[in-house]
């Protein structure tokens, strides 16, 4: 305890490396593990890693908190309806993979760019999976800027030659053509006119053939089968062979045959012949999902749009702060007056109403619940900035005449980062409970997508009929993420200043 | 103290504004139109077959909800058109609500314009060409609905809604002018007046069926009622003066009669009108006749021959509203419910349209001379987003919330009607808080390290961890469902929907009440538990910080009792942060939690907040928001003044 004791006196010698700080400031929270330095260093983030590790209920939730963060990124290799491994007709392939973007909250854009790269989408195995009609075509489509030299709107390759470059009346001999292709590239230059009417359906139909080529191909691999019929009803059990993931229903499956509305629901998938049996250990919704699935998908977007929303509002929070407390004067008037009106709203009950205007999306809410959210973090940051700004090395910095930026920056920004810190791990956990009561309100991710709070939403209208399967099992997932993120929160101010622990 | 107070409720103005321009933006900015879903989609065929006359109510019924939101406004406007070109020359904002007719005075130097103004008096107004207003023409309370100069101009004559006609003497006409004398006799609304080129005769024909005749050239100054033709069986919509002796009349009934009024009979039917007649007009030199009919056609004879058929200019595609010749007799225009005003070439087959109006176009008047043509309509215009913005802020002053889009019935009420309901509630829920943790957390504190006080921290921190719309649920699962353990167990459920039974209003009071309580028990503790958590973790917190301190040591060092030092020192003190906690909880006992009261279906104010985002009705969200917003900011007064009592150490500044 004795290198504790004084943890504001430690601060000063932060800037005699700032870089390794900042490395530091990353690492603390999410490695307290870590291999520790043999040589004593009396950095301040290390003191709080080292006090950090000693409480007992900090490293459970923070154990417990990145088993969550895990069971999130591989929540589509967990719960999915598709075998993780098949070698099945003598081929081995790995139908999983392929969904796991789509299962994921990536902005379409940056879905399509990594779909390019082999193991997401352009990979000769992954092809053969079942599902691809959801795939979206759009990948094959590349966006250009307008360029002088297009005098076309549209131009698809063939194997590599230009076969048709939007001129309509040949598109009927070019279709012809594009059947039985191999590879087919299309570009789309789009000025900053919208395509014209003929070239817009030349789009739609290649477009359209594009899709109905695939599932031939899938049909030809599959037989038209889904991945749990061909196990049931084709399977060579000398030569084919399958690892399911632990939960073997996705998300959004729908199970008509075994709704099953209390826990542990029978086999749907399978006849009764199948060895290949497979269980709802929490039971099903209404329509047939299975909740566990669901419940596994439910933390990305929990965690994501816990994360995300935090994030947009700690920087919204932190740059306003610092400029507010550092600069003064009018700016600083001006902000804080535009706090005080932010604040003075309902937060619930606006971002019910904005989201409520919205369509339904896990990005809106991320949006709407940062720009809401910010104002705590703002008067945090600006009530340090106004403490630290009067340490003596401010004054030397401004004696050097080192610029405003760069005094925010390198020397503000790093010395009162811990109470954000601490602020913004509880606020994971707020947003996180906002999310899902949005969710439960029905004002949360569109359907499909699994929120803990919709299906809670769900499972009340079930009460009344005595299921609670639906409301338990979310309800203390939301429980055990929201104390988990409590309790990191705690051990990390209790760390980050003793002072303040009770 | 007074000072301090007075300074942060001026600080107060601004902070309002930007809450009031912002709650303002996010509605008006939200995607969607809330009254046109309300109404259904315009323009599509419906299975009703909305897209005949009832689909037109539907624009209208549209258009005065949004008037009624202050999106759109109208006004009864007097356009001038050039009448060689067609372009818009100027236009006059003559009314506030409608526009019904507009003549040119014989002289060509002013333009009488009728209509309504609203609550006012300016039902009847004079303008120069230009547009300047020069009089207003006083005595109608209700709309006027026709007009009609003498033709030396010296003489005007207007009846309206309030069934009396009113002669105006126009001579130094300026400021407001009293009429010179009143026409009584209708028993219905009069639509339609007419002064013979003599200027002896008065015509009136009124929804009451009849046309009345009156002599204005009588010996002693008054006009008595010399005949009463009553051969039309629905409302007389037009009148006009073939010559001086005889009278033509268009009726509701689809007649057009030509009447002698030397004899006082009807001479003869005009043939050829197949629908309601809305409008006569006669060209100057007489040798035209023209009537405006609802099928969207209008009629023309030649007043030689009024026993041929009439020639028929068709195009417009609603009810013709008004006509009027050009003088020169090579012209008719004819404004249209089509909100167009269209120009027909007498001779020829050419026809020219007018576009600008956005509403029925009621009238159209050529200038004598022929260069000018007027015409008037009930305008609708987008309010423009600032103007709604101070319109809608100073209703706000006046605590005039607007009406519901859903129901119309005004906003005050419905929040009158939820606000105690949400008030009985959280007050009760306040309390038990407060009363439950305030011990539990001096307790906490004062044992710090023991055994209660390590479970009931364990505990608290779960309870906090909770999400509301969960415990909400599963106390419905457990006590309240038909297959809970208490109905199991003991056959008894707590009922969880709503705030009475259905048949609550037969109950004697007793059980009433009873009823209502055993209602407001799991609502209570889904309110209550997570206050409960955060105020008994921060009176223990506010605790152990104050036994850190001197004044402790040195009580247990004069010896005080233990029971004496925590409750009459150490208490006292750590209760300062727990009152102005008071504050913060203004604006939540009034805005109530959105989701218990949907879990419970209790109608409070976050149900009334709920069902309106859901209907988006946009005056209850923002009556709701702006009532919040304004509470938090006298909630965060309150507890700053409360935290100086409480505290006196603790200086306003």
């Amino acid at each position: 305890m004795t290198e504790t004791e004084n943890p504001g006196a430690d601060k000063n010698e932060v800037e005699r490396d700032d870089a390794s700080v900042a490395a530091d400031s990353q690492t603390a929270t999410t490695d307290p593990t870590g291999p520790r330095a043999t040589v004593p260093s009396r950095s301040y983030w290390r003191i709080v890693r080292k006090q950090y590790s000693r409480s007992a209920s900090g490293m459970i939730g923070l154990i417990v908190f990145l088993m969550l963060v895990f069971v999130a990124l591989l929540a589509p290799l967990l719960a999915n309806d598709v075998p993780l491994i098949a070698r099945y007709k003598g081929e081995l392939c790995f139908p999983a993979l392929p969904t796991y973007l789509d299962a994921m909250p990536v902005p379409r854009k940056i879905a399509d760019a990594l779909k390019r790269w082999q193991v997401f989408g352009a990979n000769p195995l992954s092809t053969k999976y079942p599902d691809l009609v959801n795939e979206d075509v759009d990948g094959q489509w590349k966006r250009l800027a307008p360029s002088a030299q297009a005098d076309h709107e549209l131009e698809i390759k063939l194997d590599g030659k230009i076969f048709f470059d939007g001129a309509p009346a040949r598109l009927p001999a070019a279709i012809e053509k594009l059947r039985g292709a191999q590879s087919l590239h299309c570009v789309r230059h789009v000025g900053r006119h919208k395509l014209s009417d003929a070239n817009r359906d030349a789009f739609a139909a290649v477009r359209a053939l594009a899709i109905e080529m695939r599932v031939t191909e899938r049909q030809q691999f599959l037989e038209g089968l889904s991945w749990k019929q061909a196990i049931t009803k084709a399977w060579d059990s000398d030569n084919d062979w399958y690892l399911p993931p632990p939960v073997f229903f996705s998300y959004k499956e729908i199970n008509k045959q075994s709704i099953k509305l209390s826990y542990r629901a029978e086999t749907n998938w399978g006849t009764e012949e199948d060895p290949h049996e497979s269980t709802h250990w929490i039971g099903t919704d209404r329509e047939g999902r299975d909740v566990l699935a669901r419940m596994i998908h439910g933390t990305i977007i929990s965690l994501s749009v816990g994360v995300v929303a935090v994030s947009i509002y700690c920087t919204i929070g932190v740059i306003l702060g610092l400029i507010a407390g550092y600069l003064g004067g009018w700016i600083d008037i001006l902000l804080s007056r535009i706090t005080e009106i932010v604040i003075c709203f309902p937060s619930f009950f606006l971002i019910i109403t904005v989201i409520a205007f919205l369509e339904k999306s896990i990005y809106n809410i991320m949006i709407v619940i940062g720009l809401t959210s910010w104002t705590g973090i703002f008067r945090l940051m600006r009530g340090e900035v106004l403490r630290v700004k009067e340490l003596d090395y401010n004054a030397a910095c401004r004696a050097l005449g080192v610029p405003a930026w760069r005094v925010m920056y390198r020397h503000l920004l790093p010395n009162t980062l811990s109470p954000i810190l601490v602020s913004a791990t509880f606020g994971v956990a707020s947003a996180i409970l906002t999310e899902n009561a949005l969710s439960f309100l029905g004002f949360g991710v569109a359907s499909p997508t699994a929120s803990w709070g919709e299906i809670v939403g769900q499972g009340r209208l079930l009460v009344a009929e005595g299921h609670f399967h639906l409301v338990l099992a979310p309800g203390a997932a939301i429980f055990l993420t929201v104390t988990v993120l409590n309790l990191v929160g705690q051990s990390l101010r209790d760390a980050m200043d003793p002072r303040l622990r009770h | 103290m007074g000072q301090y107070i007075i300074k942060r409720l001026l600080l107060m103005i601004p902070t309002m504004i930007g809450i009031t321009l912002i709650t303002f933006l996010i509605i008006r900015l939200a995607p969607g139109d809330p009254v046109e879903a309300k109404f259904g989609a315009v323009g599509e065929p419906s299975a009703s077959g909305a897209s005949g006359p009832g689909g037109a109510d539907k624009t209208m019924a549209i258009i005065n909800a949004k008037v009624r939101l202050g999106l759109l406004q109208r006004g009864g406007t007097a356009r001038l058109w050039n009448a060689e070109n067609g372009s818009a020359v100027a236009d006059i904002v003559a009314h506030g609500d409608q526009l019904h007719d507009l003549r040119y005075s014989p002289d060509g130097q002013r333009i009488a314009t009728a209509g309504f103004d609203g609550e006012g008096s300016g039902h009847l107004r004079l303008w120069s060409i230009k547009g300047k207003r020069q009089a207003d023409l006083i005595g109608s309370t209700q709309a006027v609905s026709g007009i009609a100069f003498s033709a030396d101009g010296k003489r005007l004559a207007a009846v309206g809604h309030d069934r009396i006609t009113r002669i105006y003497e126009l001579e130094n006409a300026s400021g407001s002018l009293e009429p010179a004398f009143e026409l009584k006799g209708h028993e219905r609304v009069v639509a339609a007046v007419a002064l013979s080129p003599n200027g002896k005769w008065l015509a009136t024909g009124s929804r009451d069926k009849t046309i009345r005749l009156y002599d204005l050239a009588a010996s002693d100054g008054d006009a008595p009622e010399v005949a009463q033709f009553t051969e039309h069986y629905q409302e007389v919509t037009s009148l006009v003066f073939l010559d001086d002796n005889t009278l033509v009349s268009g009726g509701r009934d689809r007649n057009v009669f030509a009447w002698d009024l030397v004899s006082g009979t009807k001479t003869r039917k005009l043939e050829g009108v197949s629908s309601e007649v809305f409008a006569l007009a006669l060209a100057k030199d007489g040798a035209w006749l023209a009537a405006g009919l609802g099928n969207s056609s209008v009629c023309l004879w030649s007043t030689g021959d009024l026993s041929s058929e009439p020639r028929v200019f068709s195009g417009h595609t609603a009810a013709v509203t008004s006509l009027a010749f050009h003088p020169t007799q090579q012209k008719l225009a004819s404004a249209s419910k089509d909100q167009t005003v269209r120009i027909w070439e007498i001779k020829g087959d050419k026809s020219q349209m007018l576009h600008g109006h956005s509403a029925v176009v009621n009238a159209v008047d050529y200038h004598p001379d022929g260069t000018q043509l007027a015409s008037g309509a009930l305008d609708i215009s987008k309010v423009n987003l600032f103007t709604s913005y101070f319109q809608w802020l100073g209703r706000l002053m006046v605590l005039d919330l607007g009406r519901s889009i859903k129901d119309s019935r005004p906003v005050k009420d419905k929040i009158l009607e939820a606000l105690p309901i949400t008030l009985t509630l959280n007050l009760t829920a306040i309390l038990i808080t407060y009363l439950l943790s305030i011990p539990l957390g001096v307790y906490a504190g004062a044992r710090r390290g023991g055994p209660f006080d390590q479970t009931s921290s364990v505990g608290l921190f779960a309870l906090y961890s909770m999400p509301s719309f969960w415990v909400a649920t599963m106390l419905i699962i457990l006590f309240g469902s038909e297959r809970s353990f208490l109905a199991t167990e003991f056959g008894f459920t707590l009922p969880y929907i709503g705030l009475h039974d259905d048949n609550a209003s037969r109950m004697p009071f007793l059980q009433y009440m009873l009823d209502h309580g055993l209602h407001l028990i799991l609502p209570l503790i889904a309110l209550t538990y997570a206050s409960f958590a955060f105020l008994s973790r921060l009176m223990r917190t506010n605790m152990l910080e104050t036994l850190s301190q001197d004044f402790i040591r040195t009580a247990r060092a004069k010896g005080l009792t233990e029971n004496s030092v925590i409750w009459k020192h150490a208490f006292r003190n750590s209760l300062i942060s727990i009152v102005t906690v008071v504050g913060n909880l203004l604006p939540l006992m009034i805005g109530g939690s959105v989701i218990i009261e949907y879990i419970f279906e209790i109608p409070g104010m976050g149900k009334l907040g709920f069902d309106a985002i859901l209907q988006r009705d946009y005056p209850v969200i923002m009556a709701i928001t702006t009532l919040t917003a304004v509470l938090t900011m006298v909630g965060v007064l309150l507890s700053d003044i409360l935290y100086s009592i409480v505290d006196p150490r603790i200086r306003l500044s």
